[in-house]
């Protein structure tokens, strides 16, 4: 236990929320911010990432089977181009890479000073399979 | 100044800030209780001299094993032999200690993380993580 009786937690979660404040003013995270909400609510671009899981899936499903016809890639393939050439969809891409360089950024600031890599630690993979 | 020279100054220094908040960050965690004893527990583990020959020992004969694993000529007894060598080495205090403090401070890391992830809708180790490093 620490002396703030919480065992030293609560000045991490505060500086995090402070962290979280300032990321949250940056344009990097704006920007993504606003792509997100509009990729998630546009009907359009929704509709074509929807029509890109349904061929995505009916083509594994034949891989599987072995009834793979050559119709089929090509419709995933179609469909995956509909949905890059959308706006809103490429906005949205973009700002998510924008937004991951800057979160990398930040990264690497607090890796450093801890000596130990933070993101790979708290990562999906947890740096082993 | 222009509008837009200004909107770009502005940008750089929301960013500056946003790396000073960073690093505030970690150097509160570097304070907090669950880093210092991760670091307390990771000098015993160092100092440990019996505990660290066996890890290297450990860490060899795991490869091996991988290596045979991968070349079709896997050794049951050889991996049973490793896992009870592994059961053996996280009960040593130096070793049991040092993965319970890791498991603690990872716990708090995870946290700071997922504040992070749901404010900003981005998840911040998938992010900084780029396909797990590995698999």
């Amino acid at each position: 236990m620490g002396s703030d009786g919480s065992d030293g937690r609560s000045a991490v979660f505060e500086r995090t929320r402070e962290f979280v404040t300032a990321l949250k003013a940056t344009p990097s995270i704006q920007r993504f911010v606003v792509a997100q909400r509009r990729f998630q609510t546009d009907p359009g671009v929704q509709r074509l990432l929807a029509d890109v899981q349904r061929k995505a899936e009916t083509f594994q499903r034949a891989q599987q089977d072995g009834t793979l016809r050559e119709e089929q890639i090509r419709e995933v393939r179609e469909a995956q181009a509909r949905f890059y050439d959308h706006p809103v969809a490429q906005e949205f891409l973009q700002a998510r890479d924008g937004a991951g360089a800057f979160l990398q950024e930040t990264n690497r600031v607090i890796s450093e000073i801890l000596g130990l890599d933070f993101g790979q630690t708290v990562g999906p993979a947890g740096g082993a399979c | 100044m222009s509008i837009g020279k200004q909107a770009v100054v502005n940008g750089v220094n929301l960013e500056a800030a946003a790396l000073e908040a960073a690093r505030a960050l970690a150097r509160a965690i570097g304070e907090s209780p669950s880093f210092k004893a991760f670091e307390a527990a990771q000098e015993a583990l160092m100092a440990d001299r019996e505990v660290n020959r066996r890890l290297q020992d450990y860490q060899r004969r795991q490869q091996e094993v991988w290596f045979a694993r991968t070349w079709g000529g896997a050794d049951s007894a050889q991996e049973a032999a490793l896992e009870e060598e592994w059961r053996a080495l996280s009960k040593t205090p130096t070793l049991r200690a040092y993965l319970r403090a890791q498991e603690q401070l990872t716990d708090v890391l995870r946290v700071v993380a997922g504040m992070i992830s749901q404010e900003i809708g981005i998840d911040y180790g998938a992010a900084c993580a780029p396909a797990g490093g590995c698999c």
